[in-house]
């Protein structure tokens, strides 16, 4: 099987998800340390809603991004593919 | 009586928002660039090649249902009737999720069938198979239409969008990523959607629970200004419109647990579409019991915001009370809250979640469609025996004119807005006996295919009569106000179709065994009904037997916590 298939790379669904879970974490953690005024407070009773989210977000970001690298996804290239089919008997 | 002010629904959206808004945008329509490469025949676009693991197919499984029609009504429901919402959830999902993934799949699977109609072509021939695939694909495109139309009125609230091109610009997001990628980028922006449903609602959940004193906060306060029947799942009179005790579990557990339920989770092809892209038979039984899990769980982000929203925002009191409210109704119970509790930042995830979970629907809509009318209506009916290529083209032009019927279904929904209810209520009555069709097939070899198709009519018929009986607008001599008269007429839907097919058995001949194998239970042999457990599918935690019954305990729980 070595060498005939490759990692599915940048399609890989856990490494999508970790990306955008990922930035919106850095930008609502960022917003919730630097940018939140007295009003936003008040709007979510008193809490620093967007550093909290911002900082589960990331938690889940790095759950996703160490699941990717740690089981990277193998996909089996077209010549592995094509063997699998006609061992199936299609 | 406090006299409130017109209220005004738009949200005060500002630039980071939008910024978190086109991000995800951006990361949607990536995802169909890509899954673009992986697609070379008909089968990788309009099955995702039954390659994908149970995880990513489980979520999208439940997220094809989160649509935002669900997700507003839920939480309007959680307003209205509190508590008895979640049976919509427990009892009206979990059970048929697990019976699905134990009982049903193995036959869906095992017999290679790519879509529900072909099943009933394969078991009944082609009565049976012309009735669904048309009352399905029909369906299909006008649901999405209405789901077209819902967004574009949310964006118009909300954002102050018009709605034409509310319409049009999410359409044209939803063709460009499933044209390009198939079902493959239609679920995992199912699977990503889910993640941000749960990253908006959350952060809600636990700023409205905040604001209330916790849990025992919004108890108190619900205790306080009602009756408290919000607060225990049963009997939910309310929430049924039967006023009896004992007729209201009945009508719970027989008409939404089982009939409903059952007849939605278990034959709804957007739904099993998912599980059939699956990439073992493992992995297929786990799809549905994986999804169950979270099923079990989110009411708690969906029903909980509307109970608090009943506490907190004044017009959604006013409701409760029946006092006049500003032209606000309980469906816009959700964003009122949103609007109230959540700053900048954390707007912009939550405005994100409701967009996302929209265009999720109508992705499930069209790719559900164009896999039934590319094999089901024109590879069984229109062109046989033509290359592969041939078939993804199809699949492809298919995606495209659902998508332009949808358009059209949404504009003129625009127009006439009750057309939405009607619509609605009228495929539920093609769902209805459907259920009762598959499960006598599957376990009856005598069935014959005469009474596939009759049992089929006869049980919408049946579902209809119900239907004219209890609307007040048309002939309304059955009185059932809430949800009572849809789990009435599903429940007769239900035993027509089963007294009719067995009638119709009895007269006519019934199909060739030979050709049964793989699809009725005594004629499969038991190696064709059970899955690998090696490789990826090993190791008892991937046990589906398992896992359902795991889920089936977990909810046990929850009810008797909630009850």
């Amino acid at each position: 099987m070595a060498g005939k298939s490759h990692r599915a790379g940048l399609f890989d669904l856990r490494l999508i998800i970790a990306v955008l879970f990922g930035v919106y974490g850095v930008v609502l953690t960022i917003v919730g340390l630097g940018f939140t005024n007295d009003e936003d407070l008040a709007k979510a009773d008193g809490l620093n809603i967007n550093l909290w989210s911002g900082l589960g977000m990331l938690v889940v970001a790095a759950f996703f991004g160490v699941w990717t690298f740690t089981k990277p996804l193998i996909v089996p290239d077209e010549a592995a593919v094509e063997e699998t089919k006609a061992g199936e008997g299609h | 009586m406090p006299v409130l002010a017109q209220a005004d629904l738009r949200l005060d959206a500002n630039p980071l928002d939008y910024i978190l808004l086109v991000i995800y945008f951006a990361v949607v329509l990536g995802i169909g660039v890509m899954a673009r490469r992986s697609v070379s025949t008909s089968l990788d676009f309009l099955l995702s090649g039954r390659s994908l693991p149970a995880w990513v197919t489980g979520l999208a499984f439940i997220s094809a249902n989160l649509g935002a029609i669900e997700l507003l009504g839920m939480a309007a429901n959680g307003a209205q009737y509190g508590l008895p919402t979640v049976h919509y959830y427990w009892i009206g999902a979990i059970p048929a999720m697990v019976f699905l993934g134990l009982v049903m799949m193995p036959f869906y699977y095992g017999s290679k069938v790519r879509s529900v109609p072909e099943f009933l072509r394969r078991r009944f021939g082609t009565g049976a198979h012309l009735v669904n695939a048309l009352s399905f694909a029909l369906a299909q495109v006008l649901i999405a239409g209405v789901n077209l139309y819902a967004l574009a009125l949310l964006l118009n609230l909300l954002l102050g969008w018009p709605i034409p091109l509310s319409i049009v610009i999410a359409a044209l997001v939803v063709l460009t990523y499933t044209t390009l990628g198939g079902l493959s980028a239609a679920i995992y922006n199912e699977v990503l959607q889910f993640f941000v449903i749960v990253a908006a609602l959350l952060p809600l959940t636990i700023v409205g629970l905040h604001k209330v004193g916790g849990w025992n906060g919004m108890v108190e306060k619900l205790t306080a200004k009602g009756s408290g029947e919000e607060l225990s799942a049963w009997p939910a009179t309310e929430l049924t419109g039967i006023s009896n005790p004992v007729l209201s579990v009945i009508g719970i557990v027989f008409g939404l647990g089982f009939v409903l339920s059952f007849g939605y989770w278990t034959t709804n092809f957007a739904e099993v579409q998912r599980a059939l892209s699956a990439k073992s038979m493992s992995a297929a039984r786990r799809t549905p019991i994986i999804g169950a899990f979270p099923k079990a769980l989110i009411p708690f982000i969906i029903i909980i915001p509307g109970m608090i929203a009943a506490v907190v925002i004044p017009q959604v009191q006013a409701l409760n009370e029946g006092q006049d409210s500003g032209g606000i109704t309980y469906n816009e119970t959700l964003p009122l809250l949103i609007r109230e509790l959540l700053p900048n930042g954390m707007l912009g995830i939550a405005i994100t979640g409701l967009l996302a979970s929209f265009m999720a629907g109508v992705a499930a809509n069209v790719s559900s469609f164009n896999t039934v009318f590319t094999y089901d209506l024109w590879q069984d009916y229109v062109k046989k025996d033509r290359p592969d290529e041939y078939y993804l083209r199809v699949g492809r032009l298919a995606t495209i004119g659902g998508t332009i019927i949808a358009i059209g279904t949404a504009f003129i929904a625009s127009g006439y807005g009750n057309i939405m209810d009607y619509i609605q209520a009228l495929f539920s009555f093609f769902n209805a006996p459907l259920f009762a069709t598959f499960i006598l097939g599957m376990f009856w070899k005598r069935m014959s295919a005469a009474a596939g198709w009759i049992g089929l009519v006869a049980g919408t018929l049946g579902a209809v009569a119900v239907f004219v009986m209890a609307d007040p607008k048309l002939l309304g001599v059955l009185d059932l106000p809430g949800q009572g008269a849809s789990f009435v007429g599903a429940s007769v839907a239900f035993v027509l179709d089963i007294v009719v097919s067995v009638i119709v058995t009895m007269f006519t001949k019934p199909v060739p065994e030979k050709q049964l194998g793989g699809l009725v239970y005594s004629l499969t042999p038991k190696a064709d009904r059970t899955h690998s457990t090696t490789g990826d599918d090993a190791g008892w935690y991937r046990s589906p037997a398992l896992l359902g019954g795991g889920v089936l305990v977990l909810t046990t729980a929850l009810y008797i916590i909630f009850g």
